[in-house]
């Protein structure tokens, strides 16, 4: 019997081989509380669900949260060199607009600037972005802010979505449904 | 008809529709021809063979998965639902779960594999890492440290 489980009852789980049981475990995880559920259980499934690349390239963030530019880059980090899927939300309501009030930056402006930076770090492997936007934000400052820093060569981005979250209607999209070809080889402040 | 011996020696005499279930026997079969001699199965115990044929046994007449249900393999492990037979057959023991599970990937029976796959990811869903170690005697040997470190993304594990 494997010694990372205890001997007095026997864990027969670890008779599957490695590949096995990632393979079971890739069947319920889903989401990202699972995936965290699954990575706690014990060190060697932590190994196990940290060391797959896969399981991390989609990451959902909400971009007025404090840690959101530290959680972005600990799931880039561990999605290696797997195309990313990358998607915004907002936490808060009405009471978290974006401000920029005499010169003056507060906390969300600082935290979207440490969010964008960390996303500028991974243009080369950015497939798809959506943005949901919420009719309370000023958006236009956020994408002032998101925009002058997010920029750069984006060989694999699909998708750059910006959807209104209450009516899920889509505000802007790249690529266009219109005949016109887009270039999304390169990002720039629109 | 098919002669099969377990690693623990005993014979099983089984219809080739039945045997041929399993990719593997099935590739032994087509690479020897007609033949008496009997096929070793060095990973199977009598136990597990013998639930592992009575699954074989039920699905007999059904078609074999085809390299596009293979290649659809994605799509299916993403839903976990079990036929109902299939579910009364899967009611073991997890000792003899996981058995089942290991020789379904030996044996090559991808559907077999796929419900005992499946089979543990319905025990597992919704659970939390406590009620996941309990299930499967896993014991918890994370540090204080890393104890922390997992305080910590379990903060981050809200969903969007």
């Amino acid at each position: 019997m494997d010694e990372r489980h205890s001997e007095a009852k026997i864990a027969f789980i670890d008779r599957l081989p490695n590949d096995m049981l990632l393979e079971l475990l890739a069947l319920f995880i889903s989401d990202k509380p699972m995936l965290f559920h699954i990575s706690h259980v014990c060190r060697f499934w932590k190994g196990l669900i940290h060391g797959t690349s896969r399981f991390w390239s989609r990451i959902g963030l909400f971009v007025d949260e404090d840690e959101a530019d530290e959680k972005a880059a600990y799931w880039i980090n561990h999605a290696g060199a797997c195309p990313l899927t990358i998607k915004f939300s907002w936490k808060r309501g009405e009471d978290s607009h974006v401000r920029h009030a005499h010169g003056t930056e507060d906390v969300t402006v600082a935290s979207i600037k440490r969010l964008a930076t960390v996303i500028r770090g991974c243009l080369g492997f950015l497939q798809v972005l959506e943005i949901y936007e919420s009719p309370y934000l000023l958006y236009h400052c956020f994408f002032d802010i998101f925009f002058d820093i997010v920029r750069g060569d984006t060989p694999v981005l699909q998708r750059l979505v910006i959807i209104d979250d209450t009516a899920g209607v889509e505000l802007f999209k790249i690529p266009d449904s219109s005949p016109t070809p887009h270039s999304t080889s390169h990002l720039t402040r629109h | 008809m098919v002669n099969l011996v377990t690693s623990d020696n005993e014979s099983f005499t089984v219809e080739k529709a039945v045997a041929s279930r399993s990719v593997l026997i099935k590739n032994m079969l087509e690479d020897v021809g007609e033949s008496d001699q009997p096929i070793p199965l060095p990973n199977v115990t009598a136990s597990v063979l013998k639930k592992v044929l009575e699954y074989c046994d039920h699905h007999k007449n059904e078609p074999m998965p085809t390299s596009e249900d293979l290649a659809a393999e994605d799509t299916r492990k993403r839903t976990t639902d079990i036929g109902e037979w299939d579910q009364k057959f899967i009611q073991v023991d997890q000792e003899m779960l996981f058995e089942i599970i290991l020789a379904a990937n030996y044996l090559d029976i991808k559907p077999l594999l796929d419900v005992g796959c499946k089979t543990v990811a319905n025990m597992i869903k919704g659970k939390t890492p406590e009620e996941i170690r309990k299930l499967f005697n896993i014991v918890n040997d994370f540090t204080p440290e890393e104890e922390a470190q997992i305080k910590k993304e379990n903060e981050w594990a809200e969903d969007r």
